[in-house]
């Protein structure tokens, strides 16, 4: 009945699911059975999930185990209100290769934290991490910043940084959304039901494929301020052909410097600098192997260090070339990566640097 | 408060058991619905809640006057009114910048240095949806088609009504008003069809068009660099985002709706399935296109005015509808590339005029020439600015780069899932088909809707595309 009686209305016509009734299977019993299906997957896939929970790999809150585990660890710090003299960042150059432990020592205790990220990392990415999680947690008063040829090459493609904002840590971070009725009703189902918690996880089908049953703890592993967990031995250093085809055809594909990856670099130092941090850009040891392997080889890794040095002078920053520092493979893991010896040696050196003669 | 967030699954059922607890009392559910739609939309800035109270309360009393007079000046005067107050605050809150950011950059290719004012003015969500519908209502009264509501609380309503408010439908006078003039009664059929619509619409948003937003993002932030798989990935995973994203909160909000007694129209029918532009726009936003053909291109003369004039208006009328989008250039390279194409067709019905068929299987070729169109036509749409976009359509052409799987591995499914249910929802005649399967199927599909849903949930609750226009 129209109540209105001024308004005349159009003809509507009710879609099927409200006319055409007849042929739909709904009734006490077949809603039943309906519900008794629905309910009993829900409840066969969560207990499926309770019993496969430890062989899955383990949920995370950010892309990589290693960066996890450093947001965790970073949190702890901030919520006991440490904070730290001086912080390391960058890529995976970073993460192998800065003991904190051995810089801490040199500078009589002082707190030092490793905030450098290993996995398939972006500059863009770490710039991010640098400025919007790091500085907030621990509040250095020097931020130490250390690059490879790798980290400001723009010819390979930034993959990273669209699966690290995928995902909750970072959303999290951006949003503030921490202690909001939402994140408290999401943290409870999480807890209570394995289907939320293992979400993340269920995303990536392949994942759980080439991971399922394997130890993934390893991931999760960090030393304290975060060195790097060296529980594990490492295999002597070997340059395969297959590890140089990797090299040359994934990190210094298409080698270029003019690009996103400058720009990030430049932009940090200059969000650093602004904000009065004492700011000191490295560049980290690699072997010769790592340098004969960018496509004009010596001439793109110059062309390189002078750019950084460059960018040092632009934004009146110290500079500290450590590139060609050693000339021998043992103190490496890999073309690009220090091995635990090699980062140990590095760290002392590069904490008399820092530090200066009066420590 | 948007439709995927945990405050709207709190609000809608509170909303929910309030109005039929008030069942008989008509004015009271209407008073409800009203307060609600107020607190929804004050839940992102309470402050431009005056915003749709004046656009309410200037139609409603210019719906009262219209009837009252035969002079034809004092008639235009009242729709001018009406016009001005909603175009005007249209244009305030959202163009005001653009144009005067346009015109300085005009005078300067010319050589002037100006030094125009910019506003620092917040777009309030939902502004292109409510006014064109509050201008619609006017039109209608002024034009005899529409006799106006008496109540002004039923006006209200129809104005802010909280399933609709933000991201339509564009509602008619003539489909609404009588709906909130009625009275409504619980009926089962009804809830069951309305938590199936939010269902299916939560599915679209959350395991389709946020899924695909990962790509869209990365594609376009790398539109300088990436790879040419890359952005032919970007590119198709637009077009189901904004599609997911788009009929997702149609779909909620229709299904939000039904749970109160009220039926909004249907604003996407299938229209990745198109064979033609002409097609897809009669299937793709058409609360928007119908709005736009009554009261911008019959206006303008529609086709009744020879062939040049018919394709200049379609192509106004598009360019126009383009710009609805946004204050941005961008959307009206989109409108104007769409115009264009409607003329295109056009003509060439004109040349091979044909009679309208259904959908068939052979059709999937011309059906998949259409899609690969309005895809690449998404790219000003989603780009920002023309350097992206111009960067993003060279990259396309051309840039080498390896195929992510992993982009692969979400795009292939979503377009699967996207086709099959549109497929399905066209040859059934039926949107909420899994209705009519075996009960036991029936579970099974709620089961996997929901599981997707939980599974690609979780961290960021993103926002609605269409909200920001």
């Amino acid at each position: 009945m129209n109540v209105d009686p001024n308004i005349e209305a159009d003809n509507i016509t009710p879609p099927p699911e409200l006319s055409d009734r007849s042929n739909q299977r709904w009734g006490t019993k077949p809603a039943t059975t309906t519900a008794i299906v629905f309910l009993g997957l829900i409840l066969l896939l969560e207990v499926g999930l309770r019993l496969a929970e430890p062989h899955l790999p383990e949920p995370l809150d950010w892309p990589i185990g290693n960066m996890q585990a450093k947001y965790d660890q970073m949190t702890q710090i901030a919520a006991a209100g440490q904070q730290m003299d001086i912080v390391f960042v960058g890529s995976s150059v970073v993460f192998d290769g800065v003991n904190p432990l051995v810089v801490s020592e040199a500078a009589d205790g002082a707190p030092v934290y490793n905030a450098g990220i290993a996995g398939a990392i972006s500059t863009r990415s770490w710039r991010w991490w640098t400025t919007e999680v790091v500085l907030p947690l621990l509040e250095p008063e020097m931020v130490v910043i250390g690059i490879a040829s790798v980290d400001l090459n723009s010819g390979d493609h930034d993959d990273f940084w669209g699966a690290l904002t995928r995902t909750r840590g970072y959303n999290r971070v951006e949003a503030g959304t921490e202690g909001t009725v939402a994140e408290t009703v999401e943290e409870i189902t999480e807890e209570w039901s394995a289907l939320f918690r293992l979400r993340t996880v269920l995303r990536e089908p392949v994942r759980i494929l080439l991971e399922f049953g394997e130890d993934t703890e390893q991931d999760l592993a960090i030393g304290p301020l975060g060195a790097e967990d060296r529980s594990e031995a490492l295999d002597p250093y070997e340059l395969t052909d297959e590890g140089q085809r990797r090299i040359r055809e994934g990190q210094l594909v298409d080698f270029q410097l003019e690009g996103g990856d400058l720009e990030q670099l430049d932009a940090l130092i200059g969000e650093l600098t602004t904000q009065g941090l004492d700011v000191v850009l490295v560049n980290m040891p690699v072997t010769g192997d790592f340098v004969r392997l960018h496509p004009n080889s010596e001439q793109d890794y110059s062309e390189y260090v002078a750019m950084v040095e460059d960018l040092a002078d632009g934004h009146g920053v110290r500079f500290l070339d450590f590139g060609r520092e050693y000339d021998t493979v043992d103190l490496f893991r890999d073309p690009s990566h220090l091995s635990y010896a090699g980062a140990d040696q590095f760290s002392r050196q590069l904490a008399a640097e820092l530090l200066g003669p009066e420590g | 408060m948007i439709f995927n967030s945990m405050e709207y699954a709190l609000f809608l059922p509170v909303v929910f058991v309030a109005y039929w607890l008030l069942k008989s009392r008509l004015k009271w559910q209407n008073a409800l619905l009203l307060v609600a739609s107020y607190v929804f939309y004050g839940s992102w800035d309470w402050r431009f809640l005056s915003l749709i109270i004046v656009s309410t309360l200037v139609d409603y009393f210019v719906g009262q006057s219209l009837p009252r007079t035969q002079d034809e000046r004092r008639r235009k005067w009242l729709l001018a009114t009406s016009l001005g107050a909603n175009l005007g605050i249209l244009g305030f809150f959202k163009y005001f910048n653009f144009f005067i950011d346009s015109a300085s950059a005009l005078l300067t290719t010319i050589g002037l240095q100006p030094n125009p004012p910019l506003l620092e003015v917040l777009l309030p969500v939902g502004i292109s949806f409510y006014t064109f519908q509050t201008i619609s209502y006017t039109f209608d009264i002024y034009r005899r088609r529409l006799e106006p509501t008496d109540s002004l609380l039923t006006f209200a309503v129809y104005v802010a009504f909280f399933p609709q408010l933000v991201a339509g439908p564009i509602e008619r006078a003539k489909r609404l008003l009588p709906q909130l003039a009625s009275p409504r009664r619980l009926d089962l059929a009804w809830i069951r069809s309305g938590l199936g619509l939010i269902l299916l619409g939560l599915f679209k948003k959350v395991a389709i068009a946020d899924v695909m937003a990962g790509i869209v993002n990365e594609a376009y932030a790398g539109a300088a660099t990436a790879g040419a798989p890359t952005l032919w990935m970007g590119v198709f995973a637009f077009s189901l985002q904004i599609y997911g994203d788009f009929s997702g909160y149609t779909d909620i909000a229709r299904g939000s709706s039904r749970l109160f007694g009220i039926e909004l129209m249907e604003n996407f029918k299938q229209p990745y399935l198109s064979r033609n532009i002409t097609e897809f726009w009669r299937t793709w936003h058409v609360s928007l296109s119908d709005w736009l053909r009554d009261y911008l291109y019959i206006p303008l003369g529609g086709n009744r005015n020879g062939r040049w004039q018919t394709y200049r208006n379609l192509l106004i009328t598009m360019l126009l509808g383009g710009l609805w989008h946004g204050a941005a250039w961008g959307f009206v390279i989109w409108g104007g590339l769409h115009g264009l194409y409607l003329a295109i067709h056009r003509r060439y019905r004109e040349k091979v005029p044909r009679e309208p068929e259904p959908w068939r299987w052979r059709d999937s070729g011309i059906t998949l020439v259409t899609f690969f169109l309005v895809s690449l036509t998404w790219i000003p749409f989603r780009a920002e600015g023309f350097t992206q976009a111009a960067d993003y359509i060279r990259g396309l052409l051309g840039r080498t780069g390896e195929i992510q799987e992993s982009f692969l591995a979400l795009l292939v499914p979503a377009l699967i899932a996207s086709f099959a249910i549109d497929l399905i929802q066209r040859n059934s005649g039926r949107e909420l088909f899994f209705f009519w399967w075996r009960p036991a199927w029936r579970g099974v599909a709620y089961a996997t809707l929901v599981l997707l849903i939980i599974i690609f949930s979780g961290g960021q609750t993103t926002p609605f595309i269409y909200f920001q226009f």
